[in-house]
């Protein structure tokens, strides 16, 4: 680049050169990689540069997420504690977004690996230096900050609601304080959770429909044959017949599974992250096992799938 | 009497739509090698399929061997047609893909027929390997004895030379012209102009779904006559040679390279080669070479194409 | 000068396949060509070099230090495949940027880079449009400018002008003899086309079942002999006895003359007996080998 800048008066005329120039600046290398890729993954998934209708599904997906807070927050509002039919405040509110949040995962998950994978783009970044799992941590990065920012975004709406509704503000926030922490942490935990398996389902297969189904189907499926196995009671008793009329003794229910259905109900994917949203928020647990085996579940659903991203992308190949 | 064509194209049009792929084209295709260009999107793959009878012109008529194509499955058997892309499936060996395209045709002696084939391709060894296991120019190869298998009279070749190396384009080239030798007709379409140049006796080229020029390349350079010819002479004594090249009227302008050669615009080209010897000598410069710069199928293309 | 690319009993085989065996050579400066064909070796040439796979035995170095054991190795290579590998919903403008960023170079100046870049290989307003809507031509050179964007010492190209027609094939050529030539990036070009090679390359190294058959610099291969090829429309044998007459033989081959092992003698005298029979002069010039000769006439497999 000149120096000087050029003469622009008198009889002089200059010529620059326009050929090729060497890149003589800094080279950052596997850090702004990573960094690049990040940003382009959460670039990718909020449609940000790619025109009007690839924004439309986040859009409503976001919108999705805060909805419940507000319809929460009004009724509080206009008619007061009637609010808690909805769901149970802060801790009740991850459940209550559950469902939209792995249709956010299985739909939106698939955009960060397949197309890179199915259009081998993939092949231009694998022979830049960074290791191919440079590039699978960070969409994993950028797609965990978005779900944590959906997930955060409602229970924001909720607190500054719940605060501002209470008759004393400072009193609700003195004694509520503790579900700041909890939102963040349970927060953290479901989209940890809600990251993992809808991104590892991706890492297999390159065709974007077919993960989403995947994913869709694998937590229907677990959910509704679960729940057969284990709500739907028999209750076998005894019908006696006494004095020309017939009476039913000891009715005693219990699952198909009898009491395998404790353990049947681990199989239930979509309520590890919820059965962790209780434990932070410090309420009875759903499961009638020690805490310890819900957690080893959930830890198996989160770990096994991103090792499983992690593992894959090691082995990729041009 | 000539021969009769192979291949007759009479005033063909397709369209699709609103889109006009092939606009009016005549053209006759007589035996030997005759080589199909244009620039992409031009409409050759069209014509090659419609004159394989896989595309019913929108309007005018296509005859092959004297008879309409379109439907005419008799004569299909005296076709070989090689398109650019065709779905292989990699389990079958070599030969069990001639064989199965030699049933298709109702070859008689079917294994006699395979063995020829293949033979003529030279892939005798590699036949019983399945077709995944074969490299593209190998793959290319197969392909071409199940083109041939049924020794088809009339050969449509599009892009036979995808992925083929320098050995295999040598074998190629012998092998078509061992085929025109015994009176077939063969068509092929290629962007390797290099090859074409060498192999091809006549071309016809295809610009945005017309026939843009036909025949002889050279002779095809002749009629562009808004392209003077460019010419490189290399001599003893440039500038002297130049000064009395100058004073012809056959000559546009001459340029002193660099190099010392001189390039000269010719539109008189002819009289310009009949007379440069006797220039030369007049002067007392010794002629070292002459040679056309833009007489190249290459430069004739890249003229009709931008005309 | 150490060269750039350097391969020493560069051996690699796949379970009992060989793909590469004993490979030894040098690339350095300049556009050098790797001709050969589909099952030859190249691609895994170009995968180890790239520090994609490791060899069996013997080693690649690029700049001095092997690829396969760091990846910062890949910081001054660019590496243009030859199959599809563009992102449709994106703006060229916008993928450089990335691509450039991704191998290492800051926003600002990965932008400053991008826009430089685009213009040296020739897109225009395209730039900013998807990248989806392009010609195969744009696309080749939005493929070469992702290669080019991070300033490599040396870039790798794979059959750069596979699918492109005539004219594409001519402009690709042409961007690439400027890349090498003018704007001083060295260039490894692996293709199965000697065109290619004869165009652009300096230097070609011959691969064949995974050895190295031939090396040496392109003008070795295609350099003028001593033999003068006289080619006229008419005239062959008044021309032939007037030679003879002043001691010159002349073989006649199709339209051409053959003059072996001609002097300033042999061309006066041509030039003479070409001005008294006043025939139509096409073309006068020595005999040059083609890479093709290369494959005529050693014999197969070595």
């Amino acid at each position: 680049m000149a120096s000087e800048p050029p003469v622009t008066t008198g009889p002089q005329g200059e010529v620059f050169d326009l050929g090729y120039q060497r890149y003589d600046g800094p080279r950052e290398g596997r850090s702004r990689a990573r960094k690049a890729i990040y940003w382009d993954g959460v670039k990718l998934i909020l449609g940000i540069g790619r025109g009007p209708k690839s924004k439309i599904l986040p859009l409503l997906l976001f919108i999705g997420a805060m909805f419940p807070a507000l319809v929460f927050v009004i009724i509080l509002s206009v008619a007061g504690d009637v609010a808690g039919f909805l769901f149970d405040g802060p801790a009740g509110y991850n459940g209550m977004i559950s469902t939209l949040l792995i249709m956010f995962g299985a739909i939106m998950a698939p955009e960060l690996f397949t197309p890179d994978r199915k259009d081998r783009v993939l092949d231009l970044y694998l022979v830049r230096p960074i290791t191919s799992t440079d590039y699978a941590m960070a969409r994993v990065a950028a797609f965990m900050s978005i779900v944590l920012a959906l997930v955060y975004s409602g229970q924001i709406v909720l607190q500054l609601g719940l605060i501002l509704t209470a008759t004393e503000p400072w009193g609700y926030i003195k004694d509520n304080w503790q579900d700041i922490p909890r939102f963040i942490g349970a927060g953290f935990l479901v989209a940890l959770f809600i990251t993992a398996i809808p991104m590892a389902v991706a890492t297999f297969t390159n065709r974007r429909a077919y993960a989403s189904v995947f994913v869709i189907g694998l937590f229907m499926v677990t959910a509704v044959t679960v729940e057969i196995l284990t709500q739907v009671e028999s209750c076998p008793g005894h019908a006696r017949s006494m004095n020309g009329e017939i009476i039913l003794d000891e009715l005693e229910c219990e699952p198909l599974t009898g009491d395998a259905a404790k353990y049947i109900e681990l199989l239930n994917f979509g309520a590890a992250p919820l059965f962790m949203n209780d434990l932070v928020f410090d309420i009875e647990s759903r499961s009638e096992l020690h805490d310890a085996i819900p957690i080893g579940a959930y830890g198996v659903y989160t770990v096994i799938p991103l090792a499983l991203i992690w593992w894959q992308y090691r082995r990729t190949r041009i | 009497m000539t021969p009769a064509p192979s291949i007759e194209i009479n005033s063909v049009s397709k369209w699709y739509g609103s889109v006009v792929a092939v606009n009016d084209v005549s053209f006759n295709v007589m035996p030997g090698i005759t080589g199909l260009l244009g620039p992409n999107g031009a409409g050759k793959t069209t014509i090659l399929h419609m004159m394989a009878g896989l595309a019913k012109p929108s309007d005018g008529d296509i005859r092959v061997l004297g008879e309409p194509i379109r439907g005419n499955y008799k004569l299909y058997s005296r076709i070989g047609v090689m398109s650019e892309h065709e779905a292989v499936y990699n389990v079958f060996t070599g030969r069990q893909f001639v064989e199965f395209s030699a049933k298709m045709q109702g070859v008689d002696d079917v294994p006699a027929a395979v063995d020829r084939a293949i033979e003529l391709v030279n892939l005798a060894d590699a036949q019983h390997r399945p077709l995944g296991t074969y490299s593209r120019g190998m793959r290319q190869r197969m392909r071409l004895a199940a083109t041939l298998v049924h020794d088809p009279e009339v050969l449509i070749l599009d892009e036979p030379l995808n992925g083929t190396d320098p050995r295999q384009r040598l074998e190629f080239h012998d092998l078509m012209q061992k085929l025109a030798s015994e009176g077939r007709t063969i068509l092929i379409s290629s962007h390797i102009l290099e090859e074409v140049e060498t192999l091809a006796e006549t071309i016809l080229l295809v610009v945005s779904g017309k026939l843009a020029a036909a025949g002889d390349y050279r002779a095809i350079r002749e009629k562009l006559d808004d392209r003077p010819f460019q010419l490189r002479i290399v001599c003893s004594d440039p500038r002297k040679l130049a000064a009395e090249l100058v004073k012809l009227s056959a000559i546009d302008s001459v340029a002193v390279e660099d190099d010392g050669s001189l390039t000269v615009f010719s539109r008189n080209v002819a009289e310009l080669q009949s007379s440069i010897a006797r220039l030369a000598k007049a002067a007392d410069v010794r002629l070292i070479q002459l040679e056309p710069l833009d007489e190249s199928l290459e430069s004739v293309f890249s003229y009709v194409v931008s005309r | 000068m150490p060269p750039l690319l350097q391969a020493a009993g560069l051996t690699k085989h796949y379970g009992s396949t060989i793909a590469l065996e004993d490979a030894t050579f040098d690339v350095h400066e300049g556009v050098t060509g790797l001709l050969g064909p589909n099952g030859a070796g190249k691609s895994t040439a170009i995968k180890l070099f790239l520090g994609l796979i490791r060899p069996t035995s013997g080693s690649a170095e690029v700049l001095g230090t092997k690829p396969y054991e760091t990846v910062e190795g890949r910081a001054r290579l660019g590496y243009m495949p030859e199959h599809e590998c563009l992102p449709s919903s994106v703006t060229a403008s916008e993928f450089l940027m990335h691509m450039a960023q991704v191998s290492g170079l800051p926003p600002a100046h990965a932008r400053t880079r991008t826009a430089d870049i685009l213009r040296h290989v020739g897109l225009d307003e395209e730039r900013y449009r998807a990248i989806g809507e392009y010609s195969t031509g744009m696309r080749q050179r939005v493929k070469l400018a992702q290669a080019l964007v991070h300033d490599p010492v040396l870039v790798l190209l794979d059959e750069p002008t596979a699918g492109l027609d005539p004219g594409g094939r001519e402009e690709m050529l042409d961007l690439i003899s400027r890349t090498g030539h003018s704007f001083g990036i060295s260039i490894m070009l692996s293709t199965h086309l000697m065109g290619d090679i004869e165009r652009t390359a300096d230097r070609v190294i011959v691969l064949e079942g995974g050895r190295v058959a031939q090396e040496g610099p392109v003008s070795d291969f295609t350099k003028d002999t001593t033999t003068l090829l006289v080619e006229v429309d008419d005239h062959h044998d008044e021309i032939i006895t007037a030679l003879s007459a002043g001691g010159v033989t002349a073989i006649r081959r199709g339209q051409s003359l053959v003059i072996e092992d001609a002097g300033d003698a042999e061309l006066d005298a041509v030039r003479d007996a070409l001005a008294s029979s006043g025939a139509r002069l096409r073309r006068m010039a020595p005999h040059r080998g083609t890479l093709t000769d290369i494959f005529r006439d050693a014999p197969h497999g070595v």
